[in-house]
């Protein structure tokens, strides 16, 4: 059975994962999929080598992975929300802003962090 | 002939006239298909640019005008939208030593950003207004953009040689095609004695200025010993010859941005130094200048039927010659030799 591309172009033919893969190469998210089409697929892909977020570097902690899937989730709802109409581009780019803002946030605790508790990744419980 | 035109004439009783008009048509040879038995044309694929760079430089007063500022946007568009349609960055480079050389600039310049960071025209989810030292922008935006997706991304300026030299490191006289023009380095370092020494897999640009509206780009050869040899395509877009293809007149940006639709009014600001009017300046002129970029799309796109790339629209007899390749006349210096057919 085909399936739309979200961004309502074409017939998907690509399952792309908004929050991608980590440094090790497994997906932040494996169960969150956006149908696309190959140049779509592409296009955020390519936004993101432009955002320095395609490939990251080694984050342990549930934190940072969390601030790298927002980021990227981000840049993907923003380039989605150009082929929204209406109130739907206006969500989805507000969404887009907000996952970014909230990225933004975890970056400043994070750094809070490093500079008042420096162990805090090994923390019992920190997943 | 003469003989048959009296008989006429005889024949429906007229005098004859000194002077007939007449009319000849011309019956030309078409240029032969590519591959022989083939009988359609293969169809026509406008290649229209996925991404542009655009930027703009503000230098200091002086002989040398070395640079001040540079302000930058950078588009990726989906497929079908007009070039420069969707903006997903915007920023700032300053030279890497203008916090020693200039440190009143340089902190009016971070707090500009940062008080305006909000003010940046880009998709939402993507970061605000960027800053960043002019030799991080050379490798991770002129570099990836200019030369590595050269295939793709258009580079555009408004009087390039300009801005070019100005975000050059080193310069050489051209050789081979690009003799009179010049060889520049963005990449590269400069040894104790003073020798300049290219980056490894960074080409040069080589420039030939062919008179005051157009210049020639091409990427120098990544062979260590003929950097100065042409080699690739370089996609350099500069508006000020491409408007005066269009239009058959030298302009200015904002002329040419009035003449295209854009309404814009430069603003009364004092060059030379680093202000919060300099920066909101040089922000509007890049934003006009992508607005001018889009406009002069929207324009070559009602020439249909033929391909029409800026980068290689050096004057109005580009147009008219793309129009007779289109219709399969050769050019002349093929049709009576001097050059084969391409």
């Amino acid at each position: 059975m085909s399936t739309e591309s979200l961004f309502g172009s074409d017939e998907a033919d690509r399952r792309h994962h908004p929050t991608g893969r980590d440094a090790y190469g497994d997906y932040l998210d494996p169960d969150l999929i956006a149908p696309c089409t190959h140049s779509e697929h592409e296009t955020v892909h390519d936004d993101w080598k432009t955002l320095g977020l395609e490939n990251p570097i080694p984050t342990p902690s549930f934190l940072e992975r969390l601030e790298l899937g927002l980021r990227r989730l981000g840049a993907f709802l923003g380039r989605l929300a150009t082929s929204c109409q209406g109130s739907w581009a206006i969500f989805i780019g507000g969404l887009a802003a907000a996952s970014l803002r909230w990225a933004n946030g975890l970056q400043a605790c994070r750094v809070a962090l490093d500079a008042g508790a420096p162990g805090w990744r090994d923390l019992p419980g920190m997943p | 002939m003469a003989r048959s035109t009296g008989d006429a004439v005889k024949r429906v009783g007229l005098e004859p006239r000194d002077q007939l008009p007449i009319s000849i048509r011309v019956f030309t040879d078409r240029e032969p298909d590519q591959e022989p038995g083939r009988t359609r044309r293969p169809r026509l694929k406008r290649s229209i640019p996925r991404e542009a760079l655009v930027f703009d430089t503000e230098t200091y007063p002086g002989p040398t005008q070395q640079l001040m500022v540079l302000a930058w946007r950078l588009y990726r568009d989906d497929a079908g939208a007009i070039p420069g349609t969707t903006c997903i960055e915007e920023g700032f480079a300053y030279p890497d030593a203008l916090a020693e050389k200039d440190p009143d600039g340089f902190a009016r310049l971070v707090r500009f950003v940062a008080e305006h960071e909000e003010r940046a025209e880009r998709l939402p989810g993507f970061p605000g207004l960027r800053l960043m030292p002019v030799s991080g922008w050379l490798q991770e935006r002129f570099f990836i953009y200019a030369y590595k997706h050269r295939d793709r991304c258009d580079i555009v300026v408004f009087n390039g040689m300009f801005d070019l030299g100005r975000i050059a490191a080193h310069w050489a006289p051209a050789r081979g095609r690009y003799r009179g023009g010049w060889s520049l380095g963005f990449w590269g370092s400069k040894d104790l004695e003073g020798t300049w020494h290219d980056a490894r897999f960074h080409p040069r640009l080589l420039a030939l200025p062919i008179d005051p509206l157009r210049t020639l780009y091409s990427w120098g050869s990544l062979a260590p010993k003929d950097v100065e040899r042409a080699d690739a395509t370089a996609r350099i877009v500069d508006l000020h010859t491409v408007v005066s293809a269009l239009t058959d007149r030298n302009l200015s940006l904002e002329s040419a941005c009035r003449l295209f639709g854009e309404d814009w009014t430069k603003a009364d600001v004092t060059y030379g130094e680093i202000s919060p009017e300099l920066l909101s300046y040089a922000l509007e002129d890049v934003r006009y200048t992508a607005g001018l970029y889009r406009a002069v799309h929207r324009e070559v796109a009602k020439h249909t039927g033929i391909l029409i790339e800026l980068h290689r629209c050096y004057s109005p007899a580009t147009i008219g010659a793309r129009y007779l390749r289109a219709m399969g006349l050769l050019p002349p210096l093929v049709k009576f030799g001097g050059r084969r057919a391409v």
